[in-house]
């Protein structure tokens, strides 16, 4: 009776859970192929897959989250050289310049089929209390909260820090591999309610154990800085980047069609009719007028050599603007008042536009390199600390728009953004 | 009448049943052999401090009050709606009355960001 | 006993019909919206299939659920999409339920949809689906009472809360002309009240999937057809209230009612696809602040056009 129904889900698009990772592929186009389904939660997935090698603090959450995966479940290791950990080795391998939508399609189809036998639990939970509290739901001990129940403590009493009252408190690590964070991003919140109390962003893992990469994508950028380089390249090279910004603030909005849309042109060789009309959708759609007042960045602590987030907060500092090979091209910077997650929202779609044109007015023409670079790649540990306290006091689905609004780039080599005016 | 009420009622519990009866039919034919790892909630990788049951903050018990307002002045209007054209202008007037001092409360509300929660 | 029994099978062909058409729209829209390729058999096939592998994957739990609560939520959605169904008349005098107070047995259900959800946030005693369940209590209370007043005022001109002489009365003139702010503002809550995208804040994507975070299995398939039968559910009693039911030329009355509650179907797909996420605080503001003035505006005016 199940056979049928086993073949139609084989041929269904496989169910896949991303973990990104130092890879030199472009792992975003990944959600493009209609072979396999990029979802929100490990638990709605088949398969893993892991792009890239992860660094050591994140191994740990890659064996618990490939736990969580129901059976029946695979792995699909996507990458160069060795596998980053050791449960790993068996899974379906896939090289960096590969396919790893086909392998992705195939580990589906033989989990499902059950040829491939589902792969066991890698995580080991540490840290896990006795089972038994005392009393009938383990909550014994000494008065209600008392004993240990069911391996977990009950949460913490705290004041709530709009209103006085005395209340649960969940502190939360929202880990790594979260589908609405940065992916490789974590942070401790303390929840009150569903208001973020405070907050502290953990710092860039791939950077602490010396795997930072370079997207596919962004290479323009790096190529800038020591080659001569097309502008209309270095160009096309940003509204890809903040495209897929914009793909991601679109997922989060839950307009998943108009984010794989947005990822498509992205992708491809935009040309900008697909752009505006691209643009067009997004406006109608409220996503990029959501956030107003919301986790405002200051001129002063916004600071210098920030890119998007600096210009969105008023401080008029492109790289560009002093750049000889953008002088006959008319260039100037674009900036919003308020900095908050709107302006920086309308600050990318402003400079996409703003791109777009240059990429026409520009032609032919090649940048020498010297001036600094003009990088929309933000690393974390640039901005943690401002960053954690604009996310204190708002609700959670207003702070997970406003830590998408930055447009942190995990894994981005730390000398990436170099502050205007230093060679 | 009370037949059609039946009907609705048999729907409303065939409907139930049929998702319990099949939930637990997968369950007897392929039984759920759970490790410990799968237990943990996902919260993105790490194992959470507590469990997540507590005493949540609803910072919207302010608003609940005023629905439960609305939802009283609601059992007035399901009869008023049926007699309205009969009754005529009175009863638009009363209705009217009742509803203009209810928004006052919303207003109040409002204005006093019981609405808003950050 | 048999009328029991052909009741039953009427009410499940027509809820398993609507979910499927309302997926296949779902994946249709989808499709053009991203652009994607892929011809008709795809989207025909793509939702059957998709739901194959949530029915092949096996039914994850937590550590310390509430297993009893858990089970029980999407029992109690479906159940409830069942009974917004039997509600709706398909010719004069012909409905399951054709009950002499249909709009409230209607209500009483689409208020309902508040417990399946809260429970399916509740049970799984994880961060996420909780504070997803709670969202849901704020977006369902909010909307509440719009939805109720807005279902009111289509009954004024039929003097009764019978869905069939709401249709009946409206033999002469819709009441989407006649209650003017009727149908749009249905349209604004009933998916929140079924918290369809734009009103997806229970089951977000900033949640990680919230209520349905921890779900998996067939207990997830249950629960995601459910909620396609409450959306068309609502729909369908949206079409007999404001569309005019089984009213038209030409073709048979029940042929009429299925191609105006697809329409209302389609509309809300669209809106899905194309229009972001209301943020919790601001829907709340905006259910009280205009949506409840705009249904009261609309039960006063109907009310003032009969005098």
């Amino acid at each position: 009776m199940t056979n049928p129904l086993r073949h139609l889900a084989a041929g269904a698009p496989a169910p896949t859970y991303l973990l990104r990772g130092a890879l030199d592929a472009d792992a975003d186009a990944v959600r493009l192929d209609p072979r396999l389904r990029v979802v929100d939660s490990p638990r709605h997935a088949t398969v893993l897959l892991v792009a890239g090698r992860l660094p050591d603090p994140l191994l740990t959450p890659a064996a618990l989250t490939h736990d969580a995966l129901p059976h029946p479940r695979a792995s699909v290791w996507w990458g160069d050289g060795d596998p980053p950990a050791r449960w790993l080795r068996e899974a379906v391998r896939v090289p960096a310049d590969g396919d790893p939508a086909a392998a992705v399609c195939d580990a589906h189809a033989q989990a499902v089929l059950g040829r491939r036998p589902s792969e066991p639990a890698v995580g080991t939970v540490v840290d896990r209390a006795a089972w038994d509290g005392v009393g009938p739901y383990g909550h014994g001990g000494s008065g209600m909260t008392g004993g240990t129940p069911y391996g977990r403590s009950l949460p913490d009493r705290d004041d709530d820090p709009r209103d006085g009252l005395t209340l649960d408190v969940l502190r939360v690590t929202v880990g790594p591999f979260f589908s609405a964070l940065p992916p490789g991003l974590s942070i401790d919140v303390r929840l009150y309610g569903d208001l973020v109390g405070a907050c502290e962003l953990h710092e860039d893992p791939f950077a602490t154990s010396g795997l930072s990469f370079v997207a596919p994508h962004a290479e323009p950028f790096e190529r800038a800085r020591t080659e001569r380089v097309a502008v209309a390249n270095l160009e096309q090279a940003r509204i890809s980047h903040h495209l897929r910004a914009l793909a991601r603030t679109l997922r989060l909005h839950g307009l998943h069609a108009l984010s794989d849309r947005a990822l498509r042109v992205a992708v491809a060789p935009t040309s900008s009719r697909s752009v505006e009309r691209l643009l067009r959708l997004v406006a109608a759609s409220g996503a990029p007028r959501a956030g107003a007042g919301t986790a405002v960045l200051t001129a002063e602590a916004a600071g210098l050599g920030l890119g998007v987030v600096a210009r969105a907060s008023g401080v008029a500092d492109d790289a560009r603007e002093h750049d000889p090979a953008y002088a006959p091209l008319g260039f100037e910077p674009v900036t919003q008042r308020r900095g908050d997650v709107r302006a920086r929202t309308q600050q990318r779609v402003a400079e996409i536009r703003q791109s777009l044109r240059l990429c026409q007015a520009a032609g032919d023409a090649v940048r020498e390199p010297g001036p600094p670079v003009e990088d929309p790649r933000l690393p974390v540990d640039a901005l943690r600390e401002p960053v954690a306290e604009t996310l204190a006091g708002l609700e959670w689905g207003d702070a997970v728009l406003a830590l998408d609004s930055f447009d942190f780039a995990v894994g981005t080599p730390r000398a990436a953004r170099a502050p205007a005016g230093v060679p | 009448m009370l037949s059609s009420l039946a009907a609705a009622l048999f729907v409303f519990l065939a409907a139930a049943l049929a998702v319990l009866v099949y939930r637990w039919l997968d369950g007897a034919v392929s039984p759920n052999t759970q490790e410990e790892p799968q237990l943990v909630p996902f919260t993105g990788g790490h194992e959470p401090a507590a469990h997540a049951w507590s005493r949540f903050h609803v910072r919207y018990y302010a608003m609940a009050v005023l629905f439960l307002a609305f939802d009283m002045e609601m059992v007035f209007m399901y009869p008023w709606a049926v007699v309205y054209v009969r009754e005529g202008l009175t009863a638009l007037v009363e209705m009217l009355m009742f509803i203009v001092i209810l928004l006052v409360g919303v207003l109040y509300a409002w204005r006093e960001n019981a609405l808003s929660w950050q | 006993m048999t009328a029991l029994l052909f009741a039953g099978v009427a009410v499940g062909a027509a809820l398993s019909a609507g979910v499927l058409t309302a997926a296949v729209f779902d994946a249709a829209v989808g499709a053009t919206v991203a652009r994607t390729a892929g011809g008709p058999r795809g989207v025909l096939l793509t939702p059957l299939r998709r739901a194959a592998v949530v029915a092949v994957q096996r039914r994850t739990t937590t550590e310390r659920p509430d297993a009893r609560a858990w089970a029980l939520a999407p029992a109690l959605l479906l159940g409830l999409a069942a009974v917004m169904l039997t509600v709706v008349p398909v010719a004069p005098g012909v409905a399951v339920a054709d009950v002499p107070h249909g709009v409230v047995l209607f209500g009483a259900a689409a208020a309902t949809v508040l417990i399946p959800v809260f429970l399916q946030g509740w049970s799984p005693n994880s961060a996420f689906p909780l504070l997803g369940g709670y969202r849901m209590f704020a977006q369902g209370l909010s909307s509440m009472i719009p939805f109720a007043l807005v279902l009111i005022a289509a009954a004024l001109p039929a003097e009764s809360l019978a869905i069939g002489d709401i249709v009946a009365s409206q033999q002469g003139l819709w009441n989407v002309v006649r209650t003017p702010l009727g149908l749009p503002v249905y349209l604004a809550t009933a998916p929140a009240l079924a918290f369809w995208q734009p009103f997806s804040g229970p089951a977000g994507s900033d949640l990680a999937g919230g209520v349905e975070l921890e779900a998996s299995g067939p207990h997830l398939l249950a629960w995601r057809c459910a909620q396609y039968g409450v959306l068309v559910g609502m729909s369908a009693v949206g079409a007999a209230v404001f569309l005019g039911g089984w009213a038209g030329p030409a073709l048979p009355g029940p042929v009429w009612v299925v191609l105006k509650t697809l329409f209302l179907v389609f509309v809300l797909v669209v809106a899905r696809h194309l229009v972001a996420r209301v943020r919790m605080e601001r829907f709340v503001v905006g259910a009280w602040v205009v949506l409840l003035p705009a249904a009261l505006a609309d039960v006063f005016i109907t009310g003032w056009w009969l005098l």
